[in-house]
């Protein structure tokens, strides 16, 4: 009994040893799986805290902290000349700006920064305390890359996000001063200012683009924002940046050599209206457009008037041409040296005998000029000079043309009719003269002048073109040949623009000196003269017209001898930059093959 | 009949053992994962830095190339350091050669 009691309490006793672990260990998973539980059960509720309850005002803190707002800055167009060479491109530059909410030693920091971009301390710190608890100031816009460089070295040891670099793209002008006042530029937030920068500047313009970019915590930028902005248009000119080498180059000599007060040139295809070159002087460089002066930028090409003197007998002669109230074989009788109309008395400059109507042109007679003027009369030559398109713009895409002054026939005096005869009394611009003179050289149609030939998406589609525009026709071919053949005269012996002839091609021209009218005396001025000249060449074949136009030149001031010179220099290098072979050389030997 | 019950519960406790370990595990995968996305994503940000920087590098010489092909440029250099001048219009003669006809042949006859 005992003996089996004794087992069975062993029995007992084995099995409560069995179940004590196995509850013990029952008891312990269930105290595991609640702590587990809890430990889910609590960040499952802020799980639901951060992403249900706050999640707004937390998103939005999170995206303040690692998602940043950047505004890129587009690249402008290229501007090139018709042969497809760089004149205004874009290169990129640094721009340096504080976080002044993060500068904790504004004196420091502005001593370190000031002696690398040339900006007194003092200004540097003037302008962090008066930013003082904003998070962005620029510091130094589109520095160079030496400037860069001492910048870049210098941002290690300053306190991380105390100041930070943009890549900003800067207009540059390889062509530094070459064809400035046709190009103009752009101000340091790529708006166009001046010249073809601002007339096209909708164009040129890119898209401004702002993406949001990812950064850790240390500022840095994560991959996957979008880096590509929208480019602007690119634009064709009609220049040759060889010919406006050719043009500035001359027209540099003769101001150095007259000592002038300024000076122009434009060179026009007649038959197209195409500009090929157009400069002045004084010039500036478009890559510093702060270190010009007013006087500089002046394009005074199509913005400045002045009196056109002999050159608009010309215009004189082939309206009377035209209405045939001459003829070639006309005399003309300038024996007197003088003529009195109205009471004011104009002389020659030299005195002459009769004269044919070409011999007036040859030798610039006044007293001709006038008497050719008088059988024109009032009416009829007001008609021409706007149908010659004087008084109004010629159209040109360029900014500050001005109509220059034509006075209605009404408003004439007893004297105005003989003075305009002989290029007084009427202001114009250089360009307006120019146009004036290709009507002779293509055969007598007015072309409208212009010098953006096409304007090119980034994709390469055309998006504008300009093509030739004849406005309207204003004399007869044989009027305008029979001119073409008086003005060739005028560059031959005994005419007064000898020294325009070019060796080996025909040139057709005027030569043309004016006094300036002097408003404080009310008076033209007997020390003051605009010299010009303006033609064409190959006279019988046109491939270029060109205006020279020399504000008050010191020592010479007659047309012949101050612009004829330079139109005779440009005309011979251009013609070889051209390949337009001589027409005439009795010495040249000629080469054939066989 | 007591043997299976407790094989059950050991599969429990073993169960309940492992699956905070594989939820760790699980956990730690994600973190790993996530963290080899960031870096690749500096990597990248790294090598869009320096395409930038090629970029404007590019932009550089293609405006100095533009620079130096100007024609005052060259004019300067073939004047000035080559000693060379400006063509005389009179020595420049034209050659116009008009091509025979018939077939173009390389011939020594």
């Amino acid at each position: 009994m005992l003996k089996v009691q004794k087992a069975d309490e062993r029995k007992l006793w084995d099995e409560d040893t069995k179940r004590l672990p196995l509850e013990n260990s029952r008891k312990r998973g269930i105290v595991i799986i609640t702590v587990i539980l809890f430990g889910f059960g609590v960040i499952l509720f802020r799980l639901v805290d951060l992403m249900v309850l706050d999640h707004e005002k937390l998103s939005e803190r999170a995206a303040q902290q690692y998602i940043r707002e950047k505004t890129l800055t587009p690249q402008r167009g290229i501007i090139w000349d018709r042969n497809l060479k760089e004149m205004a491109t874009n290169i990129e530059t640094d721009s340096l700006y504080a976080v002044p909410v993060k500068v904790k030693n504004n004196n420091q920091l502005a001593s370190q920064i000031a002696p690398i971009i040339n900006v007194p301390s003092g200004e540097i710190n003037g302008l962090l305390q008066k930013k003082k608890g904003k998070g962005f100031a620029w510091l130094a816009r589109r520095v160079d890359l030496e400037t860069s460089r001492k910048l870049e070295g210098l941002r290690s040891p300053l306190k991380e996000g105390e100041i930070g670099f943009v890549t900003e793209p800067k207009r540059y002008y390889p062509k530094g001063q070459t064809a400035s006042h046709i190009l103009g530029f752009s101000n340091i937030d790529d708006k166009g200012i001046a010249g073809i920068e601002l007339v096209y500047d909708e164009y040129l313009k890119g898209e401004v683009k702002s993406v949001s970019v990812g950064v850790d915590a240390r500022g840095r930028s994560l991959a996957g924002d979008i880096r590509e902005t929208v480019p602007g248009n690119n634009i064709i000119l009609t220049i040759d940046e060889g010919l406006q080498y050719i043009v500035e180059r001359e027209l540099t000599a003769a101001m150095e050599e007259r000592k002038a007060k300024a000076a122009v040139a434009i060179m026009m295809d007649p038959m197209t209206g195409e500009i090929l070159a157009l400069a002045n002087r004084p010039t500036y460089d478009p890559n510093t457009p702060a270190a010009a002066d007013g006087e500089e930028k002046r394009n005074r090409a199509i913005t400045d008037i002045y009196e056109p003197g002999s050159t608009m007998k010309s215009v004189l002669a082939s309206a009377a041409l035209e209405e045939k109230v001459v003829r070639t074989g006309d005399m003309f009788d300038a024996s007197a040296g003088a003529i009195t109309v109205g009471g004011k008395t104009i002389h020659d400059v030299h005195r002459h005998g009769v004269l044919s109507f070409q011999e007036v042109i040859q030798k610039s007679s006044n007293v001709g000029a006038v008497k050719i003027g008088m059988r024109l009369g009032a009416a009829k030559y007001h008609d021409y000079l706007k149908k010659f398109g004087f008084g109004e713009k010629t159209g040109i895409d360029f900014p500050g043309e001005v109509r220059g002054i034509l006075r209605g026939v009404k408003n004439w005096s007893g004297t105005s009719l003989a003075a305009m005869s002989i290029g007084q009394e009427i202001g114009m611009t250089p360009l307006q003269m120019l146009r004036a003179y290709s009507v002779i050289a293509n055969g007598g149609n007015l072309m409208k002048p212009y010098i953006v030939s096409e304007i090119i998406s980034p994709a390469g589609e055309v998006l504008k073109k300009n093509a030739p525009v004849a406005e309207r026709r204003i004399i007869s071919e044989k009027t305008a040949a029979t001119m073409r053949n008086i003005l060739k005269t005028v560059v031959e012996e005994g005419g007064t623009a000898q020294r325009a002839s070019v060796k080996g091609n025909f040139v057709a021209g005027k030569t043309g000196t004016a006094q300036i009218f002097d408003p404080a005396t009310g008076h033209y001025s007997r020390s003051r003269f605009v010299s010009s000249f303006v033609g064409f060449a190959p006279a019988d074949n046109p491939r270029i017209a060109l205006i020279v136009v020399v504000y008050e030149p010191q020592g010479a001031t007659y047309g012949g001898l101050v612009a004829a010179p330079v139109f005779k220099n440009i005309v011979e290098h251009a013609f070889a930059y051209l390949d337009v072979p001589m027409e005439q050389d009795e010495n040249r030997i000629y080469l054939v093959s066989r | 009949m007591s043997r299976p019950r407790v094989k059950n519960s050991r599969k429990k406790g073993l169960l309940m053992f492992c699956f905070p370990l594989y939820f760790i595990f699980c956990l730690f995968a994600i973190v790993w994962l996530k963290a080899a996305v960031i870096n690749l994503e500096y990597e990248l940000g790294e090598l869009d830095r320096l395409r930038v920087e090629h970029v404007r590098e590019r932009k550089m010489v293609v405006a100095q190339r533009a620079s130096l092909y100007s024609t005052e440029k060259i004019e300067r250099v073939a004047v000035d350091r080559l000693g060379m001048t400006l063509p005389v219009r009179e020595n420049v003669f034209y050659v116009k050669r008009t091509p025979a006809a018939g077939p173009y042949k390389a011939s020594l006859k």
